[in-house]
C-alpha cells in the first residue's frame, strides 16, 4: 500500500520540492517591487502551510499503514465535523440572537456529509480504505461546511429583510414552513451555485485538484475521471442535503409551533 | 366576542403591556387610541396570535385563542397593518393569497370572490397590474380585500390610515366602516388620532404606558385628563 501511493520521503521529492519554492521567490520579489505588501504574510502562510502538510502527510503515512486505521480514522473525522461546525458557525455570526448557528451547522453539516460518504460506500464506489475514506470525507464535510455557510448567511438574511412580508403572511393564515418557502428555495439554490458552475466547466476551464492528484500519480485518465465525477456527485449531493437540514434548523429555532415568528 | 383578561407582555426588557382587560361585543367597534409606544400595536399581534402574551388570556367567541389552531384563528381574527405589504405578484394574486395557501382550493370560486370583493374594495381595474407598483391608498385596500376575503369574524386594524395623505386617510377610513359594518364584524381599531377614535369608535379605550386606563363612550370620556 505504502509503495502504490507512494508517499516516501525521498531526496527526489525533495529537490522538487526546493526547486518548486523558486516561484515563493518570485512572489516576494513582485511583492517587494511593487510595494503590494504581501511577501510578509506570504511567507508566514506559506511557512505554516508547509508545516501543516508535513505534518498530515507524517500522520496519514502512519494512519495508512495501521492496522487499525479506522482507530484513527474515527477521531480524525470527528475532528473534521466539529472543526467544520464551528468555522461555518463563526461565518454565520451572532447576528440573529435567536439562532445559536453551531447547534444547527454542526449536525447539518455532519448528516449531509455522512450521507454521500456512506451512500458511496454502500454501493461500492468508494473502497473502505484509509487512502479513499480519509481525504474523501475532508472533502465531503469541507464543501458541506461552506455549502452549509452560504445556505445559512442567505436564508437568515432573506428573513430579516422580508420580516414584514412573512408576518402578514402569517396574518393571513399561512404556515410558517410556506412563509419562508421561497427565501429557503433562494438559499439552497444560491448556496450550490459555485459547485454547480464548477461542474459545468469540468474539463473545459479547469481540471479539478483531484483529478489533477491522480493524473500526475498516472492513474488512467478514465479512472481519474470516474473518480473526479464521483466525487463531484459527493459533493452536491451532501451539500444539498446539508442545505435542506439546515434550512430545517433554522426555521424550527425562529418560529414557534404557533407559526410565530420570533426572530 | 372578544374577552382580554389581564394579559401582559414583555418584549426584551420592557414590559410592553401591563395587565390588559376589555371585552368586546358582537358587530361592535371599540377605538383603541394612544401615543406611541403605549402598546398598542403589541396588543392586536397577541389577539391574533402573532405573538404570544406573557400571562393572562384572549377568548375569541368564548374560547382561549391558545385553544384554537393558530392558522384557523388568523382567518377569523384579520388583522391590517398600519403599512400594507404587497406580496410578489398582481393584485388579484395578493387579495387570493389566503384562499391560494388553503387545503380546499375552489379556482372558480376564487376568481369569483377576488373579482366582487376587488369591485367592493375599488381595485378592480388593478386586478391584473403589478401590486408594489400601486399608491399607498390603492396599497391599503388590497390589504382590506386580503383580509376580507377569508370573511373574518373579527378585524384588527392597526393604524390603518396613519400613513396616508388626510383625504385618502378620510376615503379609506369610510371605506372601512362600510365594510366592516356591512359585514357586522367585530372590531378593534388602533389610532393614535382621537378625532378618528371619536368618528369610529362605538366605544374608546384610551391606552397609556401598557395600560387601558379608561373605556367608555366617547362622550363620557374626560379628554382633557386622560388624553393629553
Amino acid at each position: 500500500m505504502f509503495d502504490s501511493i507512494n508517499l516516501s520521503l525521498n531526496v527526489d521529492i525533495m529537490v522538487k520540492l526546493v526547486l518548486a519554492s523558486s516561484l515563493a521567490i518570485v512572489i516576494v520579489v513582485v511583492s517587494y517591487l511593487k510595494e503590494i505588501g504581501v511577501a510578509r504574510d506570504f511567507s508566514s502562510a506559506a511557512l505554516r502551510g508547509f508545516l501543516q502538510l508535513m505534518l498530515l502527510s507524517a500522520l496519514l503515512t502512519y494512519v495508512f499503514l495501521s492496522e487499525i486505521w479506522y482507530g484513527f480514522a474515527v477521531p480524525i473525522i470527528t475532528l473534521m465535523i466539529l472543526l467544520a461546525g464551528y468555522t461555518s458557525a463563526r461565518r454565520v455570526g451572532a447576528g440573529v440572537a435567536v439562532v445559536k448557528p453551531i447547534v444547527i451547522t454542526t449536525p447539518s453539516i455532519t448528516a449531509g456529509a455522512l450521507f454521500s460518504l456512506s451512500t458511496l460506500v454502500v454501493l461500492g464506489v468508494i473502497p473502505t480504505e484509509p487512502e479513499f475514506i480519509i481525504p474523501l470525507s475532508g472533502m465531503a464535510f469541507g464543501n458541506s461546511m461552506n455549502i452549509c455557510s452560504l445556505t445559512l448567511t442567505r436564508l437568515l438574511s432573506e428573513i430579516k429583510n422580508n420580516k414584514d412580508k412573512i408576518e402578514a403572511k402569517l396574518a393571513l393564515g399561512a404556515t410558517s414552513d410556506f412563509t419562508v418557502r421561497e427565501y429557503e428555495r433562494i438559499a439552497i439554490r444560491w448556496s450550490l451555485i459555485p459547485t454547480i458552475d464548477n461542474l459545468r466547466t469540468l474539463g473545459v476551464i479547469f481540471i479539478p485538484g483531484a483529478m489533477t492528484g491522480m493524473l500526475m500519480a498516472g492513474i488512467s485518465p478514465v479512472t481519474a475521471a470516474v473518480y473526479q465525477l464521483s466525487i463531484f456527485f459527493m459533493i452536491i449531493s451532501s451539500g444539498i442535503m446539508t442545505s435542506v437540514i439546515a434550512s430545517h434548523f433554522v426555521k424550527l429555532r425562529i418560529f414557534t409551533q404557533a407559526h410565530q415568528l420570533i426572530l | 366576542m372578544i374577552e382580554i383578561s389581564n394579559i401582559r407582555k414583555r418584549l426584551g426588557s420592557r414590559e410592553i403591556l401591563k395587565g390588559i382587560n376589555l371585552s368586546v361585543e358582537k358587530g361592535e367597534i371599540v377605538a383603541i387610541v394612544g401615543h406611541s409606544g403605549s402598546g398598542k400595536s403589541t396588543l392586536l399581534r397577541c389577539i391574533n396570535r402573532l405573538i404570544e402574551v406573557d400571562g393572562g388570556d384572549i377568548k375569541v367567541n368564548g374560547v382561549s385563542v391558545r385553544k384554537y389552531n393558530p392558522v384557523e384563528l388568523r382567518k377569523i381574527v384579520g388583522l391590517v397593518f398600519q403599512t400594507p405589504v404587497m406580496f410578489e405578484g398582481n393584485v388579484g394574486e395578493n387579495i387570493s393569497y389566503g384562499l391560494r395557501i388553503s387545503k380546499n382550493k375552489d379556482l372558480a370560486y376564487e376568481t369569483e370572490e377576488v373579482e366582487r370583493i376587488a369591485r367592493e374594495v375599488g381595485v378592480q381595474e388593478f386586478l391584473s397590474s403589478d401590486a408594489n407598483s400601486l399608491s399607498g391608498g390603492e396599497q391599503q385596500r388590497v390589504a382590506l380585500a386580503r383580509a376580507l376575503i377569508l370573511k373574518p369574524k373579527v378585524m384588527l386594524l392597526d393604524e390603518p390610515t396613519s400613513f396616508l395623505d388626510p383625504k385618502s386617510g378620510g376615503v379609506i377610513e369610510n371605506l372601512i366602516l362600510k365594510l366592516v359594518k356591512s359585514r357586522a364584524l367585530t372590531v378593534i381599531w388602533v389610532t393614535h388620532d382621537v378625532s378618528q377614535a371619536k368618528r369610529v369608535g362605538n366605544r374608546i379605550a384610551v391606552m397609556q404606558k401598557g395600560r387601558i386606563i379608561v373605556t367608555d363612550k366617547s362622550e363620557r370620556i374626560e379628554w382633557g385628563k386622560v388624553y393629553v
